[in-house]
């Protein structure tokens, strides 16, 4: 099934390529070494070739729209090709929700997923068992059929309650102990398709809010902060945990902020293109319940 | 090298009785960047900020504290006085030590702690202030009356008694609002229609003024100074112009609903002025009410119309208006009568309102200024008034006061009396309150001259039986149930805010309070502003009020616009939100978010790529400085001068043990 799919997409970008419309394409492509998936960026016939469709597939391309070199080229009115998992796709259409690139700009090759296994991983992830958006809400073209959905399993909030249900003093002893790991090498960020700031917070010097140095009160004052901003905009791709190279899981927070605002406001990002960011929307009748 | 000032203030004993000022001062001089540090009894004295010229001067100082009471007290009072000295103003701070502090706490060493650290904040925080200039924008020289009510009215007379030319904006076909509908007026039972109708020809014959009724304001965008106003204009389908007012088409139509000006006890057509006295004298057509709209059959306007003035096709218009100043005048509604069915209110026909009694009062009414008995027409002769019906009842979610209620329940009674000799007036009231120039002789007089009997107390019920109404209540005072056999009652209802102040209140990006009526700035000291400036409030839209506070406000905001249309450009002040380009990541985030439209975008060329890129800008006349869109940019982009981040974090800092240690 996979390999249809491998052949249908190769067609698929071959056939756009060719076509000139659109002239990049993102894809996943083989690693040099092993048996791995990397990024590449189609631009040529000969390129769509070299396309690979697997349970390897991980990566939230998407993350590439807002970099160089798809940046540039839709700043200068070009169109970018990109294929996208259905959790993709809800990065996608949060970019777009927020201004940052134009449905036009791009043209999202969806692909209908089965889950995707981490990089070390011999069994799906516990996010995929659990993934609602198997086929993509929305796209171009979809590889795939629709019925090729299978049952959603278990609970993709799982890891976050077990954390939840722990008494205060342990929840924060597991956070300090997980986040004094952290290098500040920023991979979560770099991962991140909806960390696009030009200037990230962590850079400003004039006051500096997050101290730069890896210690621990930075560290808690940097991964905060980013799970703030990720409030109510977080996709729960898990890309940040999966970048990070000492194993902290810090799509907990975000996902679990994202989970806060929805239960307060019934608002889930990458849904709808058309939709308002909820972070700037006000209703008359929001809950405001939480404010003591 | 800062070389900042500290003045303490005593606020007299307000603050010095518990702080201690002098270990306050003592304290200050040593902070860093501290070059002076005094305190003095009365700071915002004369002496008091010769203390604060002459140390600017000889001590160099290069910024301010003044540790004294609320800056929305006397930071104005500061900053000018440093300002005389030739410090900018924007180099002033205040530590509200008085409100934040000796107001609110007991313990003399836990205040001065307080205090102390209050001023040790706005140390650090002066020590990064930078000199603003003021911001100047033009200013449109033309005001806007939305309501053509006795407010908007006297506002609009006394602004165009200046040369500046108004344009009012009526929702009814006639300007003249609530007051045209009353019959005399307390407390001197001057004919209302005799003092308002000469106001309502002066303004509309003016050759300064545009009215517009029949229309409702669509969209308000700009800033004070420079609105700009789109006002739909329903659709009349008379055209004015034309119409040269003969009446023969509201004569000839056969449509009929109840009057909306006589209060439903009577009826008007389809086509219609709402009464004989309006402004403009021409009709228009209330479209689902007529025939020919329903059915598409009848045309009987359009074929007797003599001056072919009838125009089924038109549509409705927008038009726009640029104005300086905005007066908003929109009035009052009453209570909806289903709140109250234990009175009968809407079902028993002898059971009416304050306003369909002035109906029946008035000469040019219903019944030609004879009282009766809706139910047979006969003339009553036991009237019982009920007061607080709605009003201060919290049951009714209605806990205010309606303020009118008392003084035309007197009149009522009287006027009564003085119609029907012999008959008799019962008032059930709660209180009486009658707080204004003469109205408390005024009730007086109906308790001693017209003998009209006042039963302290609520009622419980109004009922029917065979014909015959009853009121029962209790008499507190005697301390007994009562039950009245009434040939009619008057109820005094609650004034309620008009409809749809809410929705105009939004897009006027003004504020409102939980039953409706539009805020003011400062309950004492700004009432007539509201927190939008060049934008002010008369009359009952702000909270209900009789005709003399009416017009005191109408004048008082009327004179607010003279104020600020009288120079040719506003001075305001620079405490303003500002975009870092480079760092814009163009989510418009402010955009949605700034509640007064300040966000702009703009067309900007990155330096390093060279590529254009839309992103947001600040228009620095239309700001507030409220903030609002600084927590939405995540990267930071958007800085409030004045407020900025640099000065809010080095004031936590310096509160901070945990970061003081660090630094």
């Amino acid at each position: 099934m996979t390999s249809d799919r491998e052949n249908a997409l190769k067609q698929k970008v071959r056939e756009l390529i060719t076509g000139g419309d659109p002239d990049l394409i993102v894809g996943y492509g083989k690693t040099y070494a092993g048996d791995g998936v990397r990024p590449l960026f189609v631009r040529t016939a000969s390129d769509a070739d070299r396309l690979v469709w697997n349970d390897g597939c991980v990566h939230n391309l998407s993350t590439y729209l807002m970099r160089e070199p798809c940046l540039e080229h839709i700043r200068k009115g070009g169109r970018v090709g990109i294929v996208a998992k259905g959790c993709d796709v809800r990065a996608i259409l949060t970019l777009i929700q927020e201004k940052q690139i134009k449905r036009d700009s791009v043209h999202i090759i969806g692909v209908t997923c089965d889950g995707v296994r981490d990089t070390d991983g011999a069994e799906i992830q516990v996010k995929c068992r659990a993934c609602p958006w198997q086929v993509p809400s929305v796209y171009d073209d979809l590889i795939g059929d629709e019925a090729e959905v299978r049952p959603i399993e278990g609970d993709p909030l799982e890891d976050i309650k077990t954390i939840e249900a722990l008494p205060q003093g342990e929840r924060w002893r597991f956070w300090t102990d997980a986040l004094s790991r952290c290098i500040k090498c920023y991979a979560c960020r770099q991962a991140c398709p909806l960390c696009y700031c030009r200037e990230c917070i962590t850079e400003k010097s004039r006051p500096q809010w997050i101290e730069k140095a890896p210690s621990l009160r930075g560290n808690l004052a940097y991964h905060f902060i980013r799970a703030m901003h990720l409030a109510g905009r977080c996709i729960s791709c898990g890309e940040c945990s999966r970048a990070c190279p000492v194993d902290i899981p810090v799509d907990r927070l975000t996902r679990y902020l994202s989970g806060t605002v929805e239960e307060a406001f019934g608002y889930r990002p990458g849904v709808d293109p058309d939709e308002e960011p909820f972070f700037v929307t006000f209703a008359d009748d929001d809950p405001e319940d939480f404010i003591r | 090298m800062a070389r900042i000032g500290v003045f303490i203030c005593w606020c007299g004993s307000n603050i010095a009785s518990t702080v201690d000022v002098k270990a306050v001062a003592e304290a200050a001089a040593d902070f860093p960047g501290v070059a002076h540090s005094v305190e003095y009894k009365y700071m915002c004295s004369d002496p008091g900020q010769t203390l604060i010229r002459q140390a600017i001067k000889e001590k160099q100082l290069t910024g301010l504290v003044v540790a004294a009471c609320s800056p929305r007290m006397h930071e104005p009072t500061f900053r000018r006085a440093a300002l005389e000295s030739g410090m900018n103003p924007y180099l002033v701070e205040m530590a509200n030590i008085r409100e934040h502090c000796s107001w609110v706490h007991e313990d003399r060493a836990e205040a001065t702690t307080k205090a102390l650290e209050t001023v040790r904040m706005l140390v650090e925080k002066v020590r990064r202030n930078t000199p603003l200039e003021e911001i100047r924008v033009p200013v449109t020289k033309r005001a806007l009356v939305i309501g053509g009510g006795v407010a908007g009215i006297q506002a609009g007379l006394d602004i165009i008694s200046a040369g500046i030319p108004v344009t009012v904006v009526e929702r009814t076909p006639s300007i003249g609002g609530h007051m045209s509908q009353l019959d005399e007026t307390f407390p001197t039972l001057d004919c209302s229609q005799c003092i308002l109708t000469p106001k309502m020809v002066e303004l509309s014959q003016s050759p300064l003024t545009t009215i517009y009724t029949y229309s409702e304001i669509e969209e308000v965008t700009g800033y004070v100074g420079n609105f700009k106003v789109k006002i739909r204009q329903k659709a009349k389908t008379v055209d004015h112009v034309k119409c040269t007012g003969c009446g023969i088409c509201v004569e000839k139509c056969p449509a009929k609903v109840p009057s909306e000006f006589e209060c439903g006890l009577a009826d008007r057509k389809a086509i219609y002025v709402p009464f004989p006295q309006a402004i403009p004298n021409k009709p228009v057509i209330d479209r689902p009410n007529c025939i020919y709209f329903a059915k598409g059959k009848c045309g009987v306007c359009k074929k007797i119309c003599p001056a072919e003035a009838i125009d089924y096709d038109v549509e409705d218009t927008i038009v726009e208006e640029e104005v300086g100043a905005i007066v908003v005048a929109t009035g009052y509604d009453l209570i909806d009568r289903a709140l109250y069915g234990e009175y009968g209110y809407g079902k028993i026909a002898d059971v009416v309102d304050g306003l369909q009694f002035e109906r029946m009062l008035s000469a040019s009414g219903p019944t030609g200024g004879k009282l009766i008995k809706p139910s047979t027409g006969e003339t009553p002769k036991t009237v019982v008034f009920v007061q607080c019906v709605g009003s201060r009842d919290d049951s009714k979610g209605i806990p205010y006061c309606s303020r009118i209620c008392c003084m035309y329940t007197a009149k009522h009674a009287m006027l009564f009396k003085h119609k029907v000799k012999d008959g008799k007036a019962y008032i059930f009231y709660i209180d009486v309150r009658a707080g204004g120039k003469g109205y408390e002789e005024f009730v007086k007089r109906a308790v001693d001259e017209d003998r009209v009997v006042y039963l302290r107390g609520r009622v419980s019920r109004i009922f029917e039986k065979n014909g015959t109404v009853f009121v029962k209540g209790s008499d507190t005072i005697s301390g007994q149930q009562v039950e009245i056999r009434a040939d009619l009652v008057v109820l005094a209802t609650a004034v309620a805010a008009s409809d749809g102040a809410r929705q105009l209140a939004q897009k006027l990006r003004i504020g409102f309070d939980q039953h409706g009526f539009l805020t003011e700035a400062h309950p004492k000291l700004r009432p007539v502003e509201t927190n939008t400036p060049g934008v002010y409030l008369a009359g009952t839209c702000q909270a209900p009020k009789d005709i003399p506070d009416t017009v005191s406000q109408a004048s008082a905001a009327a004179s607010k616009v003279l104020g600020l249309l009288s120079s040719d450009e506003l001075v305001r002040e620079p405490l303003v939100a500002h975009v870092s380009e480079s760092v814009c990541i163009s989510c418009f985030a402010c955009e949605d978010t700034c509640p007064y439209g300040a966000i702009e975008r703009v067309e900007w060329k990155d330096p390093e790529t060279g590529l254009t890129t839309e992103i947001a800008r600040v228009n620095p006349g239309i700001c507030e400085g409220c903030g609002a869109c600084i927590p939405v940019c995540r990267p930071k982009a958007v800085d409030l001068r004045g407020f900025s981040e640099e000065q809010i974090y080095s004031e936590i800092n310096a509160l901070s043990d945990m970061f003081k240690v660090k630094r």
